[in-house]
């Protein structure tokens, strides 16, 4: 015989059912509250969401989805037709066949997609929408495909910007190339006529050469004796000044065609052993360096990524700079030194030379701009040459300097190791 | 030695080169008669026998030196026609002309140029190749163009 639960013993039990049920009800809010929060969250995400059954059939699209897609509930679904007009493309602008939505892929291969670039065509749009879209596969305990997640950002914005960039590189390309051509050709043709003005300013030179040496012979002495400061100061003085002056013409001609055919080189990138480029290039200044009493060491130098025959060309320009810098006061020194640095190689060329004014710091790297003019054969190119082939090869230069101290090149440059 | 009769053309639009090419020619001793062309259909309508003016004749010997940067044909296209034409195709040309650019003188060799000088501006050395190219001209043997 069961005993018959006391008045305690029920209202006890009553008590605990209370509570089951009240829990009962406070996760069913929970729930309620969770599924709102998740449905808020799908709502409002700027990603467009479409979730579909095993079969591909669809379950679920948030409204960014009907909204980059251009399509309704109703269409999606398959209940209402779409525009035939309605398409999605690839990158080439061919239309996608069906076995190429995201979501056949994913149901053939059963594996995510990623990064995949496809345009919407829309009736309402002039146009093309596009979008990058991930598609990943859910699978049940069982390993069967459950579903497919597919989602989706709109790009459009990006893809017109890369677009136009395209365009403008193109544009740029072209100028670019118009520019080399006008340089080349002003080139050709400017110096022409100083073919002309050299040759016939000598031409004059000889005929009053002759015609100084007919009036002695004759002994027209008077009249040559007249005749001596136009003969023998004015006329050379004139034709002094135009023949230096086509020299430097001529000078400057041939510096523009050279920076514009360094310009022009094919670049042929590879890993590069500076310690074999720089003790090449010092031996190349070997003759300059004994002659002056100058002395050049280099460190052990790290690698770099670049072109050999215009790393050469860099540091080339940078020793004969600091060979024609050096001060007569003391014993020339120049030292390489390399370092990497953020994964970048850093190579300094450092002198014990006369040093640059901090005022004159910008102006080293001008087209044609010459320090001392007076004491220099140069074009005043070296450095915009260096500065040109760094930008070309994606390194860079810049410059410090104590005046009577001596002065430091840092040049960076890829390292190419990541 | 370059015989007397070779006849020297020398097409060339500005007229103050043509003139110092010949003055030091004659100064190196290259006494051959001097034909001046002005632009690159001068000298296709003489050598083509075409227009006025003079005529190449069959028989002679002739060689060209021919500039570049020059009016309606240009001293490429007169050296790729020439080279391309099975009746002038022996005429020595010499490119003379004032670009040094390399991708231009490898050019002008390919299309089959004898010689390419490049016209120097300090009158020193526009000289001295002058008179080298005199005594390159008194020591060369130039073919004898066939009639046709």
């Amino acid at each position: 015989m069961i005993d018959k639960p006391t008045y305690e013993e029920l209202e006890h039990r009553v008590k605990e059912l209370e509570k089951a049920d009240c829990e009962k009800k406070h996760s069913k809010e929970l729930l309620n509250a969770s599924e709102e929060e998740y449905k808020s969250t799908l709502n409002n995400l700027l990603i467009g969401v479409v979730v579909h059954a095993y079969d591909t059939s669809i379950l679920f699209a948030n409204p960014e989805a009907t909204n980059i897609l251009g399509l309704t509930d109703e269409q999606m679904s398959g209940k209402k037709a779409i525009d035939p007009s309605w398409n999605f493309v690839h990158e080439d602008a061919t239309i996608l066949t069906i076995e190429e939505y995201p979501v056949s892929i994913v149901f053939s291969t059963k594996k995510p997609l990623y990064d995949y670039i496809i345009g919407v065509i829309r009736p309402d749009r002039e146009f093309v929408t596009w979008v990058i879209v991930n598609a990943i596969p859910i699978f049940s305990t069982d390993s069967d495909l459950a579903k497919i997640i597919v989602n989706f950002v709109d790009i459009t914005d990006l893809k017109q910007s890369e677009e136009k960039l395209a365009r403008l590189n193109v544009d740029l390309k072209a100028k670019n190339e118009e520019l080399e051509q006008v340089v080349f050709v002003a080139s050709h043709d400017l110096r022409s006529p100083l073919v002309n003005i050299d040759g016939y300013s000598r031409e004059l030179e000889y005929s009053i050469n002759e015609l100084r040496n007919t009036l002695s012979a004759n002994s027209f002495v008077n009249i040559l004796n007249e005749l001596a400061p136009i003969l023998e100061d004015d006329i050379p003085e004139a034709l002094r000044f135009i023949r230096t002056s086509t020299a430097k013409m001529d000078t400057l001609i041939a510096g523009l065609l050279r920076l514009s055919r360094s310009g022009r080189a094919a670049l042929n990138i590879e890993s590069l052993d500076m310690n074999q480029i720089i003790s090449k290039v010092i031996d190349s200044t070997e003759f300059k360096t004994k002659k002056i009493g100058a002395e050049i060491i280099s460190d052990v130098l790290p690698p770099c990524q670049g072109d050999a025959i215009q790393l050469d060309q860099i540091f080339s320009n940078l020793l004969d700079n600091a060979l024609k810098c050096l001060d007569s006061k003391r014993p020339g020194m120049i030292r390489i030194s390399g370092e990497v640095v953020d994964g970048q190689s850093v190579y300094c060329v450092e002198d014990n030379g006369i040093g640059i004014d901090v005022n004159h710091m910008d102006k080293i790297f001008e087209i044609f701009h010459q320090l001392d003019p007076a004491n220099n054969k140069g074009e005043g190119l070296g450095l915009t040459i260096v500065k040109r082939i760094l930008s070309r090869l994606e390194g860079s230069i810049r410059v410090e300097s104590t005046i009577d101290l001596g002065s430091r090149f840092y040049i960076t440059m890829p390292n190419g190791k990541k | 030695m370059m015989h007397k009769d070779v006849i020297i053309l020398v097409a060339e639009d500005d007229e103050g080169h043509a003139n110092l090419i010949k003055k030091n020619l004659k100064r190196a001793g290259i006494v051959n008669e001097v034909l001046l062309f002005m632009d690159g259909q001068e000298i296709m309508n003489f050598l083509c026998k075409k227009g006025d003016g003079p005529h190449l004749e069959s028989g002679k010997s002739y060689i060209l030196l021919l500039d570049i940067r020059m009016p309606k044909l240009d001293g490429i296209q007169v050296l790729e026609q020439i080279k391309t034409d099975p009746s002038l195709k022996k005429l020595p040309v010499i490119m003379i002309t004032t670009t040094d650019d390399p991708r231009e003188i490898a050019n002008c060799h390919e299309m089959g140029c004898s010689n390419y000088i490049t016209k120097p501006i300090d009158y020193e050395n526009f000289v001295t190749a002058i008179r080298q190219l005199g005594l390159f001209l008194s020591v060369v043997q130039i073919p004898i163009m066939n009639g046709d």
